[in-house]
């Protein structure tokens, strides 16, 4: 798909869907976007007891007159979120129809954050770790995805300096060893939210069963001969959902969420089916 | 149905082959995955190794096993029916001149059609299917028809009956047997048609002739004098000799006629002749008179009844003594002189034969005329040999390498030689020695043929130019080296005999044409050596040879064979097989059937086609070069 067809496509999808906002307060600077917390903006929102260290400019103080009570009045808070998307550029994120799932997700991600006003960084996790802040729809047409580590290795290895409080989604297909506690740990420290999105093959969602083949790992280069009969596509199939329900329960645990897409999807599927609902995107 | 060739039958090990490389080939069938490790337990959870996993059945494979099956089958010959024994009819058929005789009261009843008949009558007596071989005699043999060809259609064997011309000399028919009894094997025997009856019986052969005792009478001689120095006689000399060889007298006429295009009538004679008895005629012809053609009139066997003597042109040998006057120059000439076809070349001609003194270097403008070195070579003196071996004066006893044609006919007998030089000082194959001295010998490493006499033939010291061995020496080697010249010796031959023709000296070696008397044309290519060798002229008459389409030579051959034109021997009748072989029972199997071939052929190459196609489109399971990846890209619809 040429980025020209690709722009087209996630235009039409950018029109209908925003990114979701979570509740926790979200970073960055004072903005333009409300958020679903209290803040300082025009827009009253509610009153409550006061507390202290509450900013003494938001005391009611006719409601103190007529009830003795200190009371503040809530004011949504005006916001300006911060999207921050971590990338797998492994190689295994090339294989079958992955790599041109995950371009078109990350631009719509991307245009989705333009429209929020939202500044999206992309976190490049491949033989190294970047971050790109300009001209992202450019850096996902030149996204290389051949990286032989995998994500959790260089996660591990270097801190990464996300933004306090910012939106986290990290794009990856999971498909390496991996301790979902520690990765999650990793990604939604000081999140504002988490979500992990999961883009797998369909064959690597649901093997064929068919004659024996020689699987060699497009990463690390090394093989097994696997006969791949019921038996052995069943244990595999048990494997794989214990490694995604691991992964929810990490990120669960963060208040996260965790979603996966197979390659046959389109995006637009994809979104309506599955980033909807699990509460990534929302409708306009 | 059975295999006519049941060792294609092993081309049947492709089949376990193709199943092998299919069973161990989808253990290499790589695919790019990512999560290796969600397969990892797969594989160790096989303690025994590797599994035995059921052959998977794919298109290609089945192709592959189809294409491997028909193969075999077209290499093992599939026939349908049961092998059976046919009989096999071998005849042997006397392939002699007299085999042409007839009885000339009985025109078209030669004795080579009383054979065809039979030979026609036999193959109809051959069972359905059986199978006949006709052979010829000669060396070697020739085969007419088959080996073991279908007797029916009769119209083929027929035709080759038609083709056969028995006109070779007397020959023994002992090969054509032997090879006719290898055919046959131990289970039958074979016929010998001839014209002549064996005495006893033969093993495994039943002669059968057809012959009828005749009279006859043919030329058994002739031979043409080369035209001599028209300066010195004007015209030549033919001599032919005939024989009657029946004991009741005859009367011929005979009639020579040139055979060139006004085909002028030279002689013509009517002679009586007693029984068994000879006439002989030399007749005078005229300068440049041109190939004679002799005939008589008709009797039992034309063959010998016609001569063609073609004109002989002498290959003269110029020779040249480069020598001091003297004795020995004298004896030279004196002695060439009267050896026949020589001519003297004055000093710096060119000449083929050159006389010089052994103490002179071979003079290379002479091209290739050969050398004589007359005279002992001197002796080179060395630091390593300071005294030399003198010359020495001896009367023998000489020792002659008879094998050698340059002593044919020499006796070396009461020569005395003088001054015989210890050693040649180069190499030589001695032809004459005298104790442990070389007294003639052939130069082996001289560029051109040379012969070295190492001894001074000089009258003064010694007694060889006195002596006849002398000239014959000198004969000897006139003759040799008029052999070596470009051309023929004798251009009238003898039916069977073969023919040398040393051929000019040509560096583009074209390619040659033989031209036999009838029949089509044979292209030669150019011998090694320059020397054509033809052993094989099967009939009689004026042959030509070409040379890029230019005559370069032409010779006659004649029968000439007095065994072939006697044919009081002649006699009809059968003797019995000493030891009649069990039968002439052949295995054979159930003819092969084209369309099944063809059915064949086109199944395996569509089984083949399949397979590449199969293949190709990667359906079939067959061996790609490229891995594959799980899951293919999807086709969106966003």
């Amino acid at each position: 798909m040429t980025p020209e067809q690709r722009e087209s496509r996630v235009g039409g999808l950018a029109k209908v869907y925003g990114l979701a906002i979570p509740r926790q307060p979200t970073g960055g600077v004072i903005g333009q976007m409300l958020g679903s917390a209290v803040g300082n903006s025009l827009e009253f929102q509610d009153h409550r007891t006061y507390s202290p260290g509450d900013d003494p400019r938001h005391i009611d103080w006719s409601a103190y007159a007529r009830t003795d009570q200190l009371t503040v009045r809530l004011y949504r808070e005006e916001v300006s979120p911060r999207l921050e998307v971590v990338v797998d550029a492994s190689a295994s994120m090339a294989t079958g129809g992955k790599g041109e799932l995950l371009r078109s997700l990350l631009l719509l991600l991307v245009r989705l954050a333009d429209k929020g006003r939202a500044a999206p960084v992309l976190w490049e996790i491949g033989e190294r770790i970047e971050p790109v802040r300009h001209d992202l729809a450019a850096a996902i047409d030149r996204l290389e995805l051949r990286g032989a580590a995998a994500l959790a290795e260089q996660l591990a290895a270097a801190p990464i300096g996300f933004a306090p409080r910012s939106m986290r989604l990290v794009v990856s297909d999971f498909l390496f060893p991996h301790d979902a506690d520690a990765i999650v740990r990793r990604v939604a420290d000081r999140a504002a939210s988490l979500a992990m999105v999961q883009l797998l093959t369909a064959e690597e969602d649901r093997p064929t069963v068919g004659r024996p083949a020689k699987l060699v790992d497009v990463e690390s280069g090394e093989f097994l001969d696997v006969t791949m009969d019921p038996p052995a596509v069943r244990r595999y199939r048990d494997r794989l959902t214990a490694l995604q329900t691991g992964l929810a329960r990490a990120v669960r645990r963060a208040a996260g969420t965790f979603v996966t897409i197979v390659d046959t999807m389109s995006l637009a599927d994809a979104c309506r089916d599955v980033l909807t609902p699990a509460g990534v995107l929302e409708v306009r | 149905m059975f295999f006519a060739n049941p060792w294609g039958l092993l081309a049947l090990f492709a089949l376990p082959a193709i199943a092998a490389i299919h069973f161990l080939r989808r253990r290499f069938m790589p695919q790019r995955i990512a999560g290796l490790f969600l397969w990892a337990d797969e594989v160790r959870q096989r303690p025994s190794g590797r599994r035995w996993d059921r052959l998977p059945i794919s298109a290609s494979l089945i192709l592959e096993l189809l294409a491997a099956l028909l193969f075999a089958l077209l290499l093992a010959d599939l026939r349908f029916g049961k092998p059976a024994e046919v009989e096999h009819l071998v005849l042997v058929l006397d392939a002699t001149a007299s085999m042409s005789a007839g009885d000339p009261a009985e025109p078209g009843k030669k004795v080579r059609d009383k054979v065809a008949d039979a030979v026609l009558v036999e193959v109809a007596r051959l069972s359905a299917g059986g199978r006949v071989t006709l052979l010829a005699t000669g060396e070697p043999p020739k085969a007419l028809y088959g080996p073991a060809a279908p007797a029916a259609p009769i119209a083929a064997v027929r035709a080759a009956l038609d083709a056969w011309r028995p006109t070779l000399p007397d020959h023994a028919p002992d090969p054509a047997l032997a090879l006719g009894r290898q055919l046959v094997g131990d289970r039958g025997h074979v016929i010998f048609m001839t014209d002549r009856l064996s005495s006893q019986g033969v093993v495994g052969v039943t002669y059968r002739a057809f012959g009828l005792p005749l009279a006859n009478v043919g030329f058994i001689a002739g031979r043409r004098e080369a035209d001599p120095d028209p300066k010195v006689v004007a015209g030549s000399r033919c001599f032919v000799r005939l024989r009657n060889f029946s004991l009741a007298p005859a009367s011929v006429e005979l009639t020579a006629r040139t055979t060139d295009g006004d085909t002028r009538e030279v002689a013509r004679e009517t002679i009586r002749l007693d029984g068994r008895a000879e006439w002989s005629r030399t007749i005078a012809l005229p300068a440049n008179t041109p190939a004679i053609r002799f005939t008589l009139s008709d009797d039992a066997l034309a063959a010998d009844n016609e001569l063609i003597l073609a004109p002989e042109s002498s290959k003269k040998v110029r020779y040249r003594a480069d020598l001091a006057p003297g004795p020995v120059q004298r004896a030279i000439g004196k002695a060439m002189g009267s050896i026949r076809d020589t001519v003297a070349a004055a000093p710096g001609e060119p000449a083929d034969l050159v006389f010089q003194p052994a103490t002179k270097a071979i003079d290379r403008a002479d091209g290739r005329a050969w050398r004589v070195l007359l005279g002992p070579v001197p002796q080179p003196r060395s630091p390593r040999a300071p005294t030399t071996r003198p010359e020495i004066t001896t009367d023998g006893p000489f020792t002659l390498d008879h094998a050698a044609a340059v002593v044919r006919d020499v006796a070396f007998e009461g020569v005395i030689l003088g001054r015989v030089g210890a050693s040649p000082g180069q190499p030589v194959a001695p032809v004459i020695s005298a104790g442990d001295r070389i007294v003639l010998g052939r130069l082996t490493e001289s560029p051109v043929p040379a012969w070295l006499l190492n001894a001074d033939p000089d009258p003064a010291s010694s007694t060889l130019i006195h002596s006849e061995d002398w000239v014959i020496l000198l004969a000897n080697l006139v003759q040799l080296r008029r052999e070596a010249m470009p051309g023929l010796d004798d251009r009238n031959t003898r039916l069977g005999e073969s023919v040398s023709i040393p051929l000019p000296e040509s560096p583009a070696k074209p390619a040659l044409t033989l031209v036999p008397p009838t029949g089509p044309s044979s292209d030669i290519p150019w011998p090694r050596g320059d020397v054509l060798i033809l052993d094989d002229l099967a009939s009689s008459g004026r042959w030509s040879l070409r040379a890029d389409g230019k005559e370069i030579e032409t010779f006659a051959v004649n029968m000439l064979d007095e065994r072939e034109s006697d044919l009081t021997g002649a006699a009809s009748g059968e003797v019995a097989a000493a030891q009649a072989g069990l039968g002439r029972m052949l295995v054979t199997d159930a003819p092969g059937r084209d369309w099944l071939i063809a059915l064949l052929i086109a199944a395996t190459a569509a089984a083949i086609l399949g397979n590449w196609w199969v293949v190709r489109q990667g359906t079939g399971g067959g061996v790609t070069s490229q891995a594959r990846t799980f899951g293919p890209a999807a086709k969106r619809t966003d």
